[in-house]
């Protein structure tokens, strides 16, 4: 295959499917899931620890960190300034620069806050931390994300947990139009076809949680996310044929009995 | 500073992710986490909103009225 893989803060991986850790039945799930899905970086939350009990087992007991490198979140918060402190915490916490980016303006629709994502960024990318955002998919928002130098953009296909597929292809093609930078799908695939289109759209990488975790099956959808993200992958860099109203015979049209 | 109690120690308030908790005087943050009981690596101490780094728990005192997170990664998406 020639695929070299996903490029993030200079850092090389091979699979282009970045998977959530929320949301799982229980911890032994999500190590399952993480592992069938083949992807090498996992997101995270950071929360106050729970002072009232202590006994609960911790997340990262189940997260071998010399294979998955943890990319924490900022979800949840609602102002530049609450993300901003949240990275500087996950930094200490995880020792990690990488950080997926969210500010969100809206409860119903978990939409991004599109001037406070740009304030908190900004901030962010001076404090040498490597910005992943997640963003709407508005080419502007994210050739701003570009120029003020975050090391993705990662527009929605559709609102989180939503399953909704890819919405608006086109606004994809016109980003991956613009961006110098990788584009990551994140949130809204809701099954295996979704993260193929938005591979096939030529994007570098698609990032779910509720899709596998969701799923009746959650260890058979995290395979199913794999192969369609490497097909995906395939199919873009093979290159599609021109779609055509008529039919265009397959078998020769000579030879034919009489 | 701090609330007098009777017998002459000083007693101190200091919000702990969102919770009053009280401590017989002024203590470093590496106290706090130990008197917490917070012994796991992966945790990470803001002090009135400013990351505290752990190389700094030591020799950081917390104070009266201080408003302290600790925090640490779990699941999410």
């Amino acid at each position: 295959m020639s695929d070299d893989g996903l490029i993030l803060g200079g850092r090389r991986f091979r699979s282009r499917l970045i998977v959530g850790t929320g949301k799982y039945k229980d911890f032994q799930q999500m190590a399952e899931a993480i592992e069938a899905s083949g992807s090498e970086i996992v997101t995270v939350a950071i929360r106050r620890i729970n002072l009232d009990d202590r006994s609960g087992q911790s997340l990262l007991d189940f997260i071998d960190r010399k294979r998955y490198t943890l990319l924490p979140n900022t979800a949840g918060c609602y102002t530049a300034q609450d993300a901003i402190l949240t990275c500087e915490l996950a930094r200490e916490a995880l020792g990690t620069e990488m950080v997926k980016l969210e500010v969100i303006g809206d409860q119903k629709t978990l939409f991004p806050d599109n001037t406070a994502l740009i304030e908190a960024a900004k901030e962010l990318v001076k404090k040498g931390f490597i910005v992943l955002p997640y963003t709407n998919d508005d080419p502007i928002v994210c050739k701003k994300l570009e120029e003020i130098g975050c090391a993705a953009v990662m527009p929605l296909g559709a609102p989180i947990g939503s399953g909704l597929g890819i919405r608006n292809p086109y606004n994809i093609r016109i980003i991956l139009e613009f961006a110098n930078v990788p584009v990551i799908v994140d949130a809204g695939v809701g099954t295996a076809s979704d993260a193929a289109i938005a591979m096939e759209l030529g994007c570098d990488g698609v990032l779910m949680n509720t899709g596998i975790a969701g799923a009746s099956d959650p260890i058979k959808m995290a395979i199913a996310m794999r192969y369609a993200v490497e097909a995906g992958r395939l199919a873009y860099e093979a290159g599609r044929i021109p779609k055509k109203l008529y039919a265009t015979a397959s078998s020769p049209i000579e030879g034919m009995i009489e | 500073m701090g609330i007098l109690w009777g017998r002459g120690e000083t007693m101190i308030v200091v919000t702990i992710n969102g919770k009053d908790h009280s401590f017989e005087g002024e203590m470093s943050v590496a106290d706090v986490l130990s008197l917490l009981d917070i012994r796991e690596s992966a945790v990470a101490v803001a002090v009135n909103r400013e990351v505290i780094p752990r190389s700094e728990h030591g020799r950081t005192i917390v104070h009266h009225g201080d408003r302290m997170e600790i925090i640490r990664p779990v699941q999410g998406g």
